[in-house]
C-alpha cells in the first residue's frame, strides 16, 4: 500500500511504464526535471493525508471496508463529503500553487460507481459488482488514477464509427472469453505519467452502431501496449535551467498532460465496466463532467489565493501596495476567486443521492462553476499582470543576476523598495509569471470541458420551460 | 401530502399534483400533514435533491410515495398511493 511520498515515488519507479518526451524514452520519471514538479504536486495528496492537521479533509472512511482511506479514492456518501472534497482541493492548491492531478481519477471512480449500478439495474449485467472489487483494490493500494475520457476525436463532425481511422475514439477491437482487446488513445491526460492506472470512459453520448466505443475499463499504465507521450508546456525548459526562473520550482505549472496510446491492449473482464451499452455512455460522460466541474472553484480558487498573495507581495516589494487602485484590484481578484469557490460549495450543498447511494453535485451549478472559472481565471490573471507590471515580461534571468560582471547591474536596477532584496522581488515576479502564463490559463479554459460544453448542459438542464411559465404568469399571458 | 418549498423546481409540481388528484377522483381524501389522520403519504419534491423532510411523527406509520419529477403517468402514482394504504 502507498502511504508516504517515498512510497509513491518508489511505486512510480517500479511501474516501468513506457513514457516518451521530446523524442526520448524516459526511464525514470521521478528523476527527470520535466516530470518531478508534477510528481511533487501529486505527492502532496499522500503527504497531507498523513498530517493530523489535514486528515479530516484528506481522508475518509470507506463505505465498503470501514477502513480509513485517502479521500481521493472515496465514493461520496453525503453532501458533507461533496463539500469536503471542494475544501480539500482548495487546501492542496495552497500547498502546490498548481494542479495536483488526482481529482480526475477520483471523479472517474465516482461516475463509474453510479453508472455501473444503473446499467446493471436496466440490463441485468454484473458491472457494478466487478467495479466494487476494483474499487476495494484501489482504496487498499491507495493508487492514483487517470480519468481517461477525452478521445482524440479526429473529424468532429462524424461519430466514432464513421471516422476514417476507427481508432480516433478508443474502442473494443476483439472480445475473447477472458477479456477484450482495445485500441485507440486518450488525449490531454492530466497526471498520466505519474499515475498507476487509467480508468477509460467514453468521450460522448453514443448511438446505435457505436457499440464498440461504449467502453469503460481500467488499465494499468504498465500494461503491454500502453504508451504515453508527454506534452510540452510554456517555459518548461526553465525547470532544468534555474529554480528562480521557473517561478514555482518545486511544483508543476499545471497538471502535466500526456497522450495515452492503447495499441492492442488486453483488458480482463473483471476490469471491464461498460462494453456496448450505448444507452449509458451519455450518462457516464455527464456524471464525470459534473463531478469534475464541481472541483474547479476549489482548486482554482486555491491557486488564485496564492496568486493574490504573490501580487500583494510584489506590490509591497515595489512600493505600490498603498495605492488605491492597487488595493481595489487585489480586492477584485479576491472577489473573483471567492465567486468560483462559492459555486463549488453551492453545487455540493445542493447535491443529492443517486440510486447507487453515492452522492452527486447539482449538475447545473457545477457547470456554472466551471464556466465561471474559464472566465474568472483569465480576469484574475489580467489583474495580476496589471498589478505586477511589465517587468514580468522583461525580467532578466537568474544567470544574469549571478553573473560576475553584469550581476551588479541586475541587482541595482531590478531593486524595489528599501529593505527588499532584488532576488526576492525577482522570485515573486517569476511566480506570478508562472501562474498566469500560457499553459496555466488554457488548462482553466478547457480542463473538464470547454466553455461550450457547459452551455450545452444549460440548454439541456436549464429548465427553460419553467422559466417561461414564470414569465408568462407575471406578464399575464395565458397558456 | 407534503410539498417541498419549491425554490427552483424542474417541473410544475402543483399542476402535476392536480393531475394526480384528478385521476384519483373521490377515491382519495387529500389532507395536509397537520390535518387529521391519513393512511398514505405523498411527498412532492421539485428536483433531484428531494430536500423535503418529515418531522418526528409526521410519517404516522404509513408508507410514503415520493415524486421528484413528472416523468411518470399520474395514474401510476395514484396506483402506488392506493396500493400503499389508501382507500380501496
Amino acid at each position: 500500500m502507498i502511504r508516504t511520498r517515498e512510497d509513491y515515488l518508489q511505486s512510480l519507479k517500479d511501474l516501468g511504464h513506457v513514457v516518451y518526451f521530446k523524442g526520448q524514452r524516459i526511464s525514470d520519471v521521478t528523476r527527470h526535471p520535466s516530470f518531478a514538479p508534477h510528481i511533487n504536486s501529486a505527492a502532496k495528496t499522500y503527504e497531507l493525508a498523513l498530517m493530523p492537521e489535514h486528515e479530516d479533509l484528506l481522508t475518509a472512511t470507506s463505505h465498503l471496508t470501514g477502513r480509513r482511506i485517502n479521500r481521493f479514492t472515496h465514493i461520496h456518501q453525503s453532501v458533507d463529503d461533496l463539500i469536503k472534497k471542494v475544501q480539500m482541493l482548495r487546501l492542496v492548491a495552497h500547498e502546490t500553487g498548481s494542479c495536483f492531478q488526482r481529482c480526475v481519477g477520483f471523479d472517474g471512480l465516482n461516475a463509474t460507481y453510479m453508472t455501473t449500478y444503473d446499467i446493471d439495474e436496466k440490463h441485468g449485467t454484473q458491472y457494478h459488482k466487478r467495479f466494487l472489487e476494483y474499487l476495494k483494490h484501489i482504496q487498499e493500494e491507495n493508487f492514483m488514477l487517470v480519468g481517461g475520457m477525452t478521445d482524440p476525436k479526429g473529424d468532429r463532425s462524424k461519430p466514432p464509427s464513421k471516422q476514417e481511422d476507427p481508432d480516433l475514439f478508443t474502442r473494443v477491437v476483439e472480445r475473447r472469453d477472458e477479456g477484450i482487446i482495445i485500441c485507440g488513445a486518450k488525449a490531454h491526460q492530466t497526471g498520466a505519467v505519474n499515475s498507476h492506472e487509467i480508468l477509460v470512459m467514453p468521450t460522448l453520448a453514443l448511438r446505435e452502431g457505436d457499440e464498440n466505443y461504449a467502453l469503460a475499463c481500467a488499465v494499468p499504465l504498465n500494461a503491454e501496449g500502453v504508451l504515453l507521450i508527454f506534452g510540452r508546456q510554456t517555459n518548461e525548459e526553465r525547470k532544468s535551467e534555474s529554480r528562480l526562473d521557473a517561478g514555482n520550482p518545486d511544483y508543476g505549472m499545471v497538471g502535466g498532460e500526456a497522450l495515452v496510446v492503447f495499441d492492442n491492449v488486453f483488458v480482463p473482464w473483471e476490469r471491464v465496466f461498460m462494453c456496448g451499452e450505448t444507452d449509458f455512455s451519455g450518462l457516464l460522460v455527464e456524471r464525470f463532467a459534473t463531478l469534475h466541474r464541481q472541483n474547479y472553484g476549489g482548486c482554482k480558487g486555491g491557486v488564485s489565493d496564492v496568486l493574490v498573495g504573490a501580487c500583494a507581495l510584489a506590490t509591497e516589494f515595489q512600493g505600490t501596495m498603498k495605492a488605491t487602485h492597487i488595493r481595489d484590484k487585489l480586492a477584485e481578484m479576491i472577489h473573483l476567486a471567492e465567486t468560483v469557490y462559492a459555486g463549488s460549495v453551492a453545487c455540493s450543498a445542493m447535491g443529492y443521492k443517486t440510486p447507487s447511494g453515492a452522492y452527486y453535485p447539482d449538475p447545473v451549478l457545477a457547470n456554472c462553476t466551471k464556466l465561471n472559472v474559464s472566465r474568472n481565471i483569465y480576469k484574475i490573471a489580467q489583474l495580476a499582470h496589471d498589478v505586477a507590471g511589465g517587468i514580468i515580461a522583461t525580467l532578466p534571468s537568474e544567470a544574469d543576476l549571478r553573473h560576475p560582471e553584469i550581476g551588479k547591474y541586475v541587482e541595482k536596477y531590478m531593486a524595489g523598495a528599501k529593505g527588499v532584496s532584488t532576488e526576492a522581488r525577482m522570485k515573486i515576479l517569476r511566480l506570478i509569471e508562472n501562474m498566469t502564463g500560457g499553459t496555466a490559463l488554457v488548462e482553466s479554459m478547457h480542463g473538464a470541458g470547454s466553455p461550450q460544453a457547459q452551455k450545452i448542459m444549460y440548454q439541456r438542464l436549464g429548465k427553460i420551460d419553467m422559466k417561461v411559465k414564470w414569465a408568462k404568469k407575471l406578464a399575464g399571458i395565458g397558456d | 401530502m407534503k410539498f417541498c418549498g419549491g425554490c427552483n423546481p424542474s417541473y410544475d409540481r402543483v399542476e402535476y399534483v392536480r393531475k394526480i388528484r384528478r385521476a384519483a377522483g373521490d377515491r382519495i381524501e387529500w389532507v395536509g400533514l397537520d390535518r387529521g389522520r391519513f393512511s398514505a403519504l405523498l411527498l412532492v419534491s421539485g428536483c433531484e435533491r428531494q430536500c423535503v423532510e418529515l418531522a418526528q411523527g409526521e410519517r404516522g406509520g404509513c408508507r410514503v410515495t415520493c415524486i421528484k419529477d413528472n416523468h411518470r403517468d399520474p395514474s401510476e402514482i395514484l396506483s402506488d398511493l392506493l396500493k400503499e394504504g389508501g382507500k380501496p
